[in-house]
């Protein structure tokens, strides 16, 4: 490996992620060339210097904050199930249309399918907000009595 | 569920509907997130913001993923993206270069017995951070997921959208252009060539 080959691969070498065999190769000529190691080591220290820096606490207000989102979502899905419940009545009244014994049987037939969808849709989507809005509370409660 | 849980069996439990693993991964990640998205925007109100809507949308999120290997990937992912914007929203402008409102802090007492040397690693900390603020986003982003957070080059393919080859280079050059500008900006006795 020629100086430049090595210089490319100095950030994986001083990382651990290269190749055993091409680690071995860029050791061997560290050792013999001195521009390449004050290069490596120059790496190494700007790595040092960035491992270095000291953690800062997080603040009380990141976990309140996120309690605080995670309720006006909740309100959200509160909304979102009303919503959900009101298109009970129009699936109601599709499938109300099947029992008319005026229409023909293809088309009340077309309307029961159309009910039967439209209500195991509309379930589906209960289903998923209710399933929602129980980790979210179940959330809100923990991370209450932590805070607390 | 133990403190010591993986990542991964925390997010399978979480998914489950055990609403305890995310508070386990919140605690585990709060404080790497917050120190990340802070030093990407150069901001600790920033900052608090970024991290809060990072855990925000991951909580929505996770249990709608296929998320269940590299969580810790996916979730720099969204703080990376979370700081972006807003760096973006600040106006093209990657971070202020006068240390902004109220940059980072680097703590006034460290545990060490030794004044001088607490005095030297504090001064060393706040030259890193200015330099930090002068790179290209791209560049403080890569030193600070590998050298500060301890990701591996895969973790930070998967964060940045790159390959392992480009994220060698990449933080090759980074690390070339912050020692450079460090050199530069400090007189730091016993680092300097």
């Amino acid at each position: 490996m020629n100086c430049e080959e090595v210089s490319r691969r100095l950030s994986a070498y001083l990382d651990g992620e290269l190749p055993p065999a091409e680690a071995e190769q860029v050791e061997r000529h560290l050792r013999d060339c001195p521009a390449c190691g004050r290069e490596y080591a120059e790496l190494r220290q700007a790595a040092e210097l960035l491992a270095g820096l000291p953690q800062e606490t997080p603040p009380p207000a990141i976990a309140q904050g996120l309690r605080r989102r995670l309720r006006q979502r909740v309100a959200l899905l509160f909304v979102g199930l009303a919503v959900v419940l009101l298109m009970i009545l129009p699936a109601a009244s599709v499938l109300g249309l099947a029992l008319r014994a005026d229409l023909p049987l293809w088309a009340r037939f077309g309307f029961l399918l159309s009910g039967v969808c439209f209500a195991g849709a509309l379930l589906i989507w209960c289903c998923q907000l209710l399933r929602r809005l129980q980790s979210l509370v179940a959330y809100g409660f923990l991370a209450g009595e932590r805070t607390s | 569920m133990a403190e010591e849980a993986s990542d991964e069996d925390l997010v399978v439990a979480f998914k489950r509907g055990d609403v305890r693993a995310y508070d386990m991964l919140f605690r585990r990640y709060q404080a790497p997130v917050f120190n990340y998205v802070s030093r990407m925007v150069g901001s600790r109100q920033a900052g608090e913001d970024l991290a809060q809507e990072t855990f925000y949308k991951a909580f929505v999120a996770l249990g709608r993923t296929r998320t269940e290997t590299h969580f810790r990937a996916w979730l720099y992912r969204i703080a990376t993206n979370a700081a972006i914007s807003h760096l973006r929203r600040r106006g093209g402008q990657s971070v202020s270069l006068d240390g902004g409102e109220d940059p980072p802090e680097v703590p006034a007492t460290d545990t060490s017995d030794d004044p001088e040397a607490s005095q030297l690693r504090r001064e060393t900390a706040e030259v890193v951070h200015r330099v930090l603020r002068l790179l290209p986003d791209s560049y403080r982003q890569i030193l600070l997921l590998r050298d500060h957070h301890g990701l591996s080059y895969l973790e930070i393919g998967e964060v940045m959208g790159l390959s392992v080859e480009a994220v060698t280079s990449l933080l090759f050059r980074a690390r070339r252009e912050f020692r450079q500008r460090y050199l530069e900006a400090a007189v730091p006795p016993g680092l300097g060539r």
